[in-house]
């Protein structure tokens, strides 16, 4: 039988292919297409990992950390753009340069958990493998152990291997990042009908900001998105046929995963599936499309009935975001007022080279520019509702621009990117690949914009000053977790045992809630207003009060502090803007030295371990 | 169809669930009896099993396993969940679990296989992208062992020297950590009750990465305690130690219970306290 040259092509017949035939000349140019792009990832992730090791010793790793990305993102471009290669390919190469950008995170700090959130996640999983019980407090963010889906599955993990939960959450999200690329892309080539439109709709996606640290981190959404992609990918079909009961059902269950491990993902899945079994519903006689109506009902019941009866305290935790960046945007809108420089961050000193801020900016009038030209064609195109769906849900990128202009609401818009980008991702591959058949100049115009947009998108990916993993030597305390702050929770842990009432800054705080398994106060999550207790110059009567009604057994002190950045909160968030944006005074932090309602118990470096005397107790300071 | 292809087609129907059937039984029960790196690779077969077992129903394997994996990551979330709502979330029910859930999905996806074409070849991957491949996961693996090398020799050598001293039980504890990345450094240590020395050490040297710990003291009713830590004639650290029951500020013993509130109400994040890395990266505030 013959076969065509084009023919799935990752594996391509060897025995009866002479060496010059096209058909071997097409197994040979498929493997080198293969090898070389996959072979370019690996050098890139030795490049991020050597801009890493660069910066951990103070010097400079900016040009090994673009250079690493660049080995990564152009060789990948190239065959998911210009090649005839067919879908296993495209896919295969596609995989390895998700992996490969996943293993920049792990390269930046491959032996604990570093970033904020991750902190609190690991919280989530010790308590669960310590006590059994789901719903463990968590002082660090409570809401996150209402959503146990991330901590249950690394439980199950740790358990089936003995791991640390530290190597298990590698594996969870570095797994959780192939089902993103591999869900996304086969979503998009069944909606398009064109794996080399999945091809680029892949690279496009992991330009939103949020891919390359903010999802690769140990943290619920980075499982949940993943989940979510591809519980839409198991019911999508080309043409708008009905999926398999099989596939229905998997799709179920995998939702039902989403509802238990993430919020907003959640959220965002069951409004995708409403919308979606609407649209079908309306246009039913006119196209006949499948409706996705049990998946939606569902996941919408679930995610209802979780956020009732289960995670209550969710809308607590999402709703004054929503509102700030909503008030904000209103003074935006009416006022032309902004409350932010772009490119500027509170108690950051270094700033970005003015390139990427160029580029950052290209990127978002590319993105602006390219969105009305592939929603005004799709709208024409004979393509699936739900591929018009998420394509109109770029917008909702666009809708949300302004808020970056805001303090309160570039959160916001920042954090909906990893979401936007899906329908993003879409429009440029309808749009690219268009280009792809044209000459020359436009296909390497295609391949400009891809590398725009994924340089614009790393470029405000993460704090300039942050991206490359720090010189511990040189961290402040007060601006990171520090060595000494890792050994003093497991000290605390191994001898003063966990659970315990423990009033320290923002950063010594993320050690000792998470590693320490103490209770540390904490504004957001039990009205503790933590300031009160550190910025008077003596113990005071306002200071023994807010011991007393926090039952503070121990007071832990970063001398690090005084020499901390102003314009940034150094305890909690309820700090009143006139402290935090003045120096912290000596006398603030010694004064617990020279009371005798305070013993110190441990010192190192430049932490200091207050008990809290039992005199406290009978109030009598 | 002919006889042979039809002994084919059973042969096929039933050897991939078998085998998978089979690995993750073996698997399994490696979880269950053994510890140390025989666990290890047990437990990552179980879950390479139930890959499997979603991947072989497929037509199209390669692209099969993506979706597999996310399967996966959703059964072990279902899994985990509903075992700790039993109160059985432990490694004997994890692993058998998991095991059945493999074998049940292995036999219920499988299916006749396409009888293999005439004059089929054999599919090979092209050496170039095997060679690709395998470069990728050395590199890796390099990429993280040199970093992971890395951080360790940075976070060693940031590490401080670290001296405490705490009541429990009606004695005193004194002791101190030298970091592993540092030369071993000599204190002396004195224990004074009420300005009386109790103790001395002379020649306090931890090795690095050791502890030194004290003979324990038995604590005095009342009365000062301080714990001096010098090297040479540099004061290290100077700690003070509560005699008797240490307790929390609002009395309760020091293992209390820590405050639930119920209501959402209590649990308002302010603004400013959500986590920095939320704020737009990293961080203590966002950039663009």
């Amino acid at each position: 039988m013959p076969t065509d040259a084009t023919s799935p092509t990752l594996a391509l017949p060897l025995a009866r292919a002479p060496m010059n035939s096209p058909r071997a000349a097409a197994r040979r140019a498929t493997g080198l297409a293969l090898g070389l792009a996959l072979s370019a990832d690996g050098v890139g992730v030795l490049s991020l990992a050597a801009a890493n090791a660069h910066s951990r010793i103070g010097t400079s790793g900016y040009f090994l950390f673009w250079a690493g990305l660049a080995c990564i993102l152009l060789p990948s471009a190239a065959v998911l753009l210009f090649s005839q290669q067919e879908k296993e390919v495209r896919l295969a190469v596609a995989l390895g340069f998700g992996l490969a950008l996943y293993l920049s995170k792990v390269v930046y700090e491959p032996t604990a958990f570093t970033f904020h959130d991750e902190f609190a996640h690991y919280r989530n999983a010790v308590n669960l493998l310590s006590s059994g019980d789901l719903f463990g407090y968590n002082p660090l963010i409570r809401a996150t152990a209402y959503y146990p889906g991330l901590a249950a599955a690394t439980d199950m993990v740790v358990r089936l291997t003995g791991l640390s939960v530290y190597t298990c959450g590698l594996i969870l999200i570095g797994c959780a990042r192939v089902t993103l690329v591999g869900a996304l892309f086969l979503l998009t080539e069944r909606l398009l009908g064109s794996p080399r439109a999945a091809g680029i709709a892949v690279l496009v996606y992991a330009a939103n900001p949020n891919f390359l640290y903010w999802d690769a981190q140990y943290a619920y959404e980075s499982l949940a998105l993943p989940l979510a992609v591809l519980a839409i990918f198991l019911i999508a079909r080309r043409k708008g046929v009905a999926p398999s009961l099989p596939a229905t059902l998997s799709s179920m269950v995998v939702a039902l995963a989403v509802v238990a491990t993430h919020h907003v993902t959640a959220w965002a899945l069951a409004i995708l599936l409403l919308t979606w079994t609407v649209a079908a519903l309306l246009l039913k006689r006119r196209n006949g499309e499948f409706i996705p109506a049990l998946p939606a009902l569902v996941t919408a019941s679930a995610v209802v009935v979780w956020l009732v009866a289960v995670a209550s305290i969710t809308v607590g935790y999402i709703g004054p975001v929503v509102s700030r960046a909503a008030a904000q945007g209103v003074q935006l809108a009416i006022h032309h007022h902004t409350s932010r420089t772009l490119f500027a961050s509170a108690g950051q000193t270094a700033k970005a080279p003015f390139w990427e801020d160029a580029a950052a900016i290209a990127s978002s009038l590319v993105i602006i520019a390219v969105l009305p030209v592939a929603l005004y064609f799709m709208r024409r195109a004979s393509l699936p509702i739900l591929g018009k769906l998420l394509a109109v849900s770029s917008l909702l990128w666009v809708a949300l621009l302004p808020l970056r202009f805001t303090a309160a609401g570039q959160e916001t818009a920042n954090r909906s990117s990893e979401f936007a980008y899906l329908g993003i991702a879409l429009c440029f591959a309808f749009v690219l690949e268009s280009f792809l058949d044209s000459a020359a100049w436009q296909r390497m115009l295609a391949l400009g914009i891809v590398v725009l947009v994924f340089v614009g998108g790393v470029a405000v990916a993460w704090n300039y000053p942050q991206r490359l993993a720090p010189d511990y030597r040189l961290a402040s305390g007060s601006v990171a977790v520090t060595a000494d702050d890792h050994a003093l929770a497991e000290w605390m842990l191994t001898t003063l045992g966990p659970k315990h009432r423990v009033a320290a800054d923002t950063e010594t705080g993320l050690a000792l809630g998470s590693i320490g398994r103490q209770d540390v106060l904490s504004s957001a999550e039990d009205n503790a207003q933590i300031w009160q207790i550190f910025y008077p110059r003596t113990v005071d009567s306002e200071v023994m009060a807010e011991i007393r009604s926090e039952r503070v057994q121990y007071v832990v002190v970063q001398l690090d502090l005084l020499h901390s950045p102003t314009g940034a909160p150094r305890f909690d968030g309820s700090e009143p803007a006139q402290d935090y944006d003045a120096p912290l005074a000596a006398d603030s932090l010694s004064k617990f030295n020279t009371s005798p309602l305070f013993h110190e118990i441990y010192s190192a470096g430049t932490l200091r371990v207050y008990q809290v005397a039992s005199a406290v107790e009978s109030g009598k300071p | 169809m002919t006889a042979h292809n039809t002994d084919a087609v059973t042969h096929a129907r039933w050897v991939l669930p078998l085998t998978c059937s089979a690995v993750s039984a073996l698997a399994t029960g490696l979880v269950l009896v053994s510890a140390g790196p025989v666990k290890v690779t047990g437990g990552l077969v179980v879950l390479g099993a139930f890959v499997s077992a979603l991947s072989i129903a497929q037509r199209s394997r390669f692209a099969a396993v993506a979706p597999a994996i996310g399967l996966v990551l959703a059964s072990l979330v279902l899994i985990g969940l509903g075992l700790a709502a039993a109160h059985v979330l432990n490694t004997s029910f994890a692993a058998l679990a998991v095991g059945a859930v493999t074998i049940a999905v292995a036999w219920a996806g499988s299916r006749p296989a396409r009888p293999p074409r005439q004059q089929a070849s054999p599919r090979r991957f092209h050496l170039a992208a095997a060679a690709g491949a395998v470069f990728f996961v050395v590199a890796a693996a390099f990429a993280i062992h040199y970093s992971a090398v890395s951080a360790v020799a940075d976070s060693e050598q940031a590490t401080s020297l670290s001296v405490w001293a705490y009541p429990s039980g009606g004695q005193l504890h004194v002791g101190a950590e030298q970091p592993v990345g540092h030369r071993a450094t000599s204190l002396r240590i004195v224990v004074s009750y009420a300005g009386t020395t109790a103790a001395t050490w002379n020649n306090v040297d931890p090795s690095p990465g050791q502890t030194w710990k004290a003979p324990l003291l038995a604590l005095p009713r009342n009365g000062p305690i301080r714990v001096v830590a010098r090297h040479g004639q540099d004061v290290v650290a100077t700690l003070s130690v509560q005699s008797g029951p240490v307790r929390a500020a609002d009395g309760s013993a020091v293992t209390k219970k820590h405050r639930h509130p119920g209501g959402p109400h209590h649990h308002v994040r302010r603004h400013g306290s959500r986590s920095q890395a939320e704020e737009g990266g990293s961080g203590r505030s966002a950039s663009s």
